[in-house]
């Protein structure tokens, strides 16, 4: 059995191709950025050494600043959304609906699986004033609540709160899905002892249910930083980072800078910067689980 | 009655290119390409019918003489192609330039070639990229005025001045005097390194059936101007369609009230920091206070800031608006029956009209336009280097300005048969022969970094979060830091 | 009391699942509405079924070329995504050697590197190979950067495939090999479908990649021809654009409704052991 396992060969062959493949096109290109960080101008034409002065300049551009805080925002809103509200649904889900259990799922799920691009051009017309009233408008209209009738996505006072939004329709239905697995697992006889000692459902689902979901609650958490520190597609395909500057995440931030503005090495920075906090954060949470573990 | 168009067409672009510089050179431009170009408009003044029948002439002579000009390659070889505008339109500013495409393909069969659409605000990311990877395409449309700098410096597009006569025919040739002269202009260095799209006015367009049955009038002073929106809002009917999506309609309106305030090249010098000038002065803060009233008294309706250009022409087209400010790059679409459902009689067109009591009088204000296409056509260095494109390039530019007029764009290239406008092409035709005092779009003579101030502000201008004080302030902070020094 | 509540809740679910399947329904139909329907209020429902919208899809936005293109790149990706995890995943989780761990932890890091952080070096790559502006390009980029969350989840699976079944099959004389394709594949159905289907959602659903390493037009992918086609005649054409949009949704509906019951399963069990 061990000879079996440690058959250096075997392990070669299966390591092997996934290795060469993600070190050649992911991790050197990765370490490439990292390298590029010390450098001003456009590779292969007019790079110099610059040594930290991109790390330095972070700390006084504005646009920087502010784009870090509208990313800041996104995460706790939409990154905390995902997982709060992807909790309650599958709790509701769980408790609320047993008949129809799957189809809700793949309902809820469904979202998850349309292109950014065709949601972005949905919901910009879900959410369109001009030339005509788009559903949300028209609604409004029906209802007489012609007051709240305006350009959501144009309009610097609900423009990020709509990409929030949409962004929030795409993606619960990814942690709902993955919540709704850890419910499943737990164990129905610790919550029906509870129940017998005269709990409550929702001291039940506090007292009990919570803290067994702790290691999903994690995964969820980890992968909810990830997804809404790197989020690009929906802010760019809904309003372009605009109007002003009210949408531009750190991400648009990078990618303008590194490719209209000609300041390839101090895009890298920016981009470098954000990997760094998504790392920071995702190990933060991961050796905070460890501990309380233990 | 058939005119000769093709002579009147030639005299205005020389025309145009006279007044292009004596209007910037009033303005103190001093960059010696101004004034290379300068003299270059004064012989073409002079010179204007001489220089008509000599320039046909010539043309025809470098067509004849192509075939030994440069010997043909006739390696495979696939011409690339990045442009914002789609080539299947045949509305669109390319179409003619795959028209040339195919036709040259046809009897080259080893030739083939390949065309990209990017999107306008991604083609310069596109570039660059293209750029670190010495892939620059043979031929893309880019943004004029100082964006191109970046190309310029590094060494990415040919140098038109000094080696477009390489492909065998001279640039005098192919593009008109006044079209030559007014890339001067726009040009910060002594050379130009691009070539013109096609000739442009921009101005207000109105739906001349809708004025009609109100009893409007077109206004002749920017308090009439006003008054008529306040008329048109009041009879239900949304005064202007803006594509403030696109951002650069917001800040037209700042251009427009400053220019007409002061004098055509104010906006171009505060943008430097020329002949002290800055947009701190009190005529910016005063124009953006009346842009940003245009936009809050609902002359530009709801959610402004969320159409995009091919909105604004839908809601003009079907009588949602009685007016909307854009280019003549329209022209094609106009003759288009299919898109345009006014139909072409109902469409008139005026240039904002002058501020009472101003500097500037009325008269001079009615012949202050931004002529310039914003839209340059570079050809791309290393590609142009290997010399295996100058035979189509040749193909194309000594009959572009025939298949631009044939697809109803006004061409700015030498063009050797007859045309006949239309009705909204007369009107351009004669707008351009008036336009005498023309100017540079708002944002042309800005850094990159000013530019995007100065657009990404104009939405919340517009909207009103932000006064226009601010949006002065923060305008003149960020050009001087590039000009400060100046 | 408890009644209310329960009452509440349902009300509550079922307000739920309508905002998440409203918007793909209101999509549908209003992909068979006429231009002239635009103008009235947008939650009408359609007159008539007007499938020349889909016509007018077909030729304009050559939707031909671009569901071949991304079907081919789509369907390669995902084998060879799925192989290679899977190959790596079982090697670091159940075979015994002194660097699982840092392989393991080396792969995974590749989850939290943002796509548009690669993309210079890695254009830079693809030209240097020549390998820009072709299918093959492509597939090899989205199979790198699939990789790392595939192999993640599929470490998921094999941590908690009992060692017992991997001893007994040892003992009937299997070789590793065998091991792997008799025991860990079939045991792990549920995770392959899982990575499959997310690895197929991703590249089916990415703009900027196809974007940024591919400009011809016979090599265009599916997203970026969407997006220049709404670009191009979005504002105009409503009728069209609503039809290519739900073409290009059809494919990865589908694939999910065909599997959804695995996939579910899969991605929180995956998941949740992992």
């Amino acid at each position: 059995m061990e000879r079996v396992l440690r058959d250096k060969k075997a392990i070669l062959l299966f390591m092997l191709p996934a290795m060469l493949v993600y070190t050649i096109f992911v991790f050197f290109p990765m370490c490439q950025s990292v390298y590029f960080t010390f450098f001003e101008g456009t590779p292969n034409v007019d790079f110099e050494f610059v040594g930290l002065e991109n790390y330095a300049k972070l700390f006084h551009d504005v646009d920087f600043k502010e784009s870090f805080l509208i990313t800041m925002q996104y995460f706790l809103v939409t990154g905390g959304g995902w997982v709060i509200l992807g909790l309650v649904v599958a709790l509701m889900l769980q408790y609320g609906m047993k008949r129809f259990s799957n189809l809700s799922r793949t309902i809820a799920y469904l979202p998850v699986v349309i292109p950014g691009v065709a949601a972005a051009a949905l919901f910009s017309k879900v959410l369109e004033v001009t030339p005509t009233y788009g559903l949300v408008n028209s609604l409004l209209d029906a209802l007489g609540l012609e007051q709240f009738i305006r350009g959501w996505t144009g309009d610097s006072a609900t423009a990020m709160w709509m990409v929030c939004l949409v962004d929030l329709w795409k993606g619960i239905g990814y942690y709902t899905v993955i919540f709704y697995a850890g419910l499943v697992n737990v164990p129905t006889e610790l919550e029906e002892a509870a129940r017998i000692d005269g709990a409550g459902r929702l001291t039940v689902i506090w007292k009990i249910v919570l803290p067994l979901l702790k290691p999903v609650t994690v995964m969820c958490v980890v992968l909810a930083i990830m997804n809404s520190l790197k989020v690009y597609d929906m802010p760019v395909v809904l309003t372009d980072g605009g109007p002003g500057r009210t949408t531009t995440v750190l991400s648009i931030y990078m990618y303008k800078t590194a490719f209209t503005k000609w300041q390839y090495g101090y895009g890298s920075t920016i981009a470098v910067v954000l990997l760094l906090l998504i790392l920071v954060l995702t190990q933060a949470v991961m050796r905070f689980e460890r501990k309380s573990e233990k | 009655m058939k005119r000769n168009k093709r002579v009147l067409a030639i005299w205005l672009a020389a025309a145009l290119g006279i007044s292009t510089l004596t209007g910037c050179a009033g303005g103190g431009n001093d960059s010696s390409g101004a004034s290379d170009g300068n003299s270059a408009g004064e012989t073409a003044e002079t010179e204007t019918t001489a220089d008509t029948t000599e320039t046909t002439e010539t043309a025809d002579a470098a067509q004849t003489e192509s075939a030994d000009a440069a010997a043909y390659d006739d390696t495979p070889y696939t011409f690339k192609v990045i442009s914002e505008n789609s080539p299947d339109d045949p509305t669109s500013d390319v179409y003619a330039i795959k028209l040339a495409l195919d036709d040259y393909k046809k009897e080259h069969p080893n030739f083939d070639y390949e065309f990209e659409v990017v999107k306008k605000y991604d083609i310069a990311s596109k570039i660059a990229i293209l750029i670190s990877s010495n892939d620059v395409p043979d031929l893309f449309t880019y943004e004029d005025g100082t964006s191109l700098d970046a190309l310029i410096e590094r060494d990415a597009i040919v140098n038109i001045s000094e080696d477009f006569s390489r492909i065998g025919v001279e640039l005098e040739d192919v593009v008109l005097p006044g079209a030559i002269s007014s890339k001067h202009v726009l040009s910060n260095y002594e050379d130009i390194y691009s070539l013109p799209m096609q000739l442009t006015t921009n101005g207000v367009w109105y739906n001349k059936q809708m004025f009609a049955e109100h009893g409007w009038n077109v206004p002749t002073t920017w308090q009439e101007f006003q008054d008529l929106c306040v008329d048109i809002k009041e009879a239900g009917i949304q005064p202007l369609a803006c594509n403030g999506a696109d951002k650069w309609p917001i800040t037209r309106w700042i251009m427009l009230y400053a220019d007409r305030m002061e004098g055509e090249n104010v906006h171009l010098d505060a943008s430097q920091n020329k002949n002290g000038r800055s947009f701190r002065d009190p005529i910016f803060v005063e124009a953006a206070t009346e842009a940003q009233k245009m936009f809050q008294n609902g002359y530009f309706g709801e959610g402004f800031n969320t159409v995009e250009a091919s909105t604004q022409y839908q809601m003009f087209l079907t009588g949602q608006t009685a007016m909307m400010y854009s280019g003549s790059w329209l022209l094609a679409t106009w003759t288009d029956p299919e898109v345009n459902t006014l139909g072409e009689e109902n469409i008139g067109y005026f240039i904002p009209p002058g501020i009472e009591g101003s500097q500037v009088d009325m008269d001079r204000a009615s012949k202050m336009d931004d002529l310039s296409c914003a839209t340059a056509l570079c050809l791309g260095k290393e590609k142009f280097e290997t010399g295996k494109t100058h035979d189509f390039l040749r193909y194309l530019f000594t009959t572009l300005g025939d298949r631009q007029s044939e697809v109803g764009i006004m061409t700015p290239y030498v063009t050797t048969e007859e045309l006949e406008y239309s009705p909204t092409q007369q009107i351009i035709v004669d707008q351009l022969q008036e336009s005498l005092y023309p100017t540079l779009w708002f944002e042309a003579k800005m850094d990159s970094a000013s530019t995007d101030v100065a657009l990404e502000n104009a939405q919340l201008l517009a909207e009103g979060t932000m006064t226009p004080e601010e949006y002065c302030e923060r305008l003149a902070s960020s050009v001087d830091e590039s000009f400060l020094a100046e | 009391m408890a009644k209310l509540g329960r009452g509440i809740l349902k009300f509550l679910i079922v307000a739920l699942l309508v905002i998440d399947l409203y918007p793909i329904i209101w999509l549908i139909l209003s992909s068979f509405k006429r231009e002239a329907e635009f103008i009235k209020p947008m939650y009408m429902l359609p007159e008539g079924l007007h499938w020349q919208n889909y016509s007018v899809a077909i030729s304009q936005a050559h939707l031909g070329t671009l569901f071949k293109n991304t079907m081919i790149v789509t369907c390669t990706s995902i084998v060879f995504v799925w192989l290679l995890s899977a190959t790596a995943a079982f090697a670091v989780t159940k075979m015994k050697w002194k660097w699982s761990r840092l392989a393991l932890n080396y792969i995974t890091m590749g989850m939290f590197i943002p796509a548009f952080v690669l993309l210079l070096p890695q254009f830079l790559l693809l030209q240097k190979t020549h390998l820009l502006n072709s299918l093959a390009g492509l597939i090899v980029i989205f199979i790198s950067t699939s990789i790392p969350m595939s192999f993640y989840l599929l470490t998921g699976f094999y941590k908690y495939l009992p060692d017992e079944i991997l001893e007994a099959a040892v003992m009937d004389g299997c070789d590793i090999y065998r091991c792997f394709v008799r025991i860990a594949i079939p045991l792990s159905l549920n995770g392959a479908v899982t990575v499959v289907m997310l690895a197929f959602v991703n590249i089916w659903n990415d703009l900027l990649i196809s974007q940024t390493f591919v400009s011809s037009n016979t090599n265009k992918m599916l997203q970026v021809g969407l997006a220049s086609f709404i670009d191009d005649r979005g504002n105009r054409d409503w009728g069209p654009t609503f039809a290519t949009i739900c073409a290009a949704i059809v494919p990865t509906l589908a694939l999910y409704l065909i599997l959804n019951r695995k996939i579910i399963d899969g991605l929180s069990a995956g998941a949740v052991k992992g």
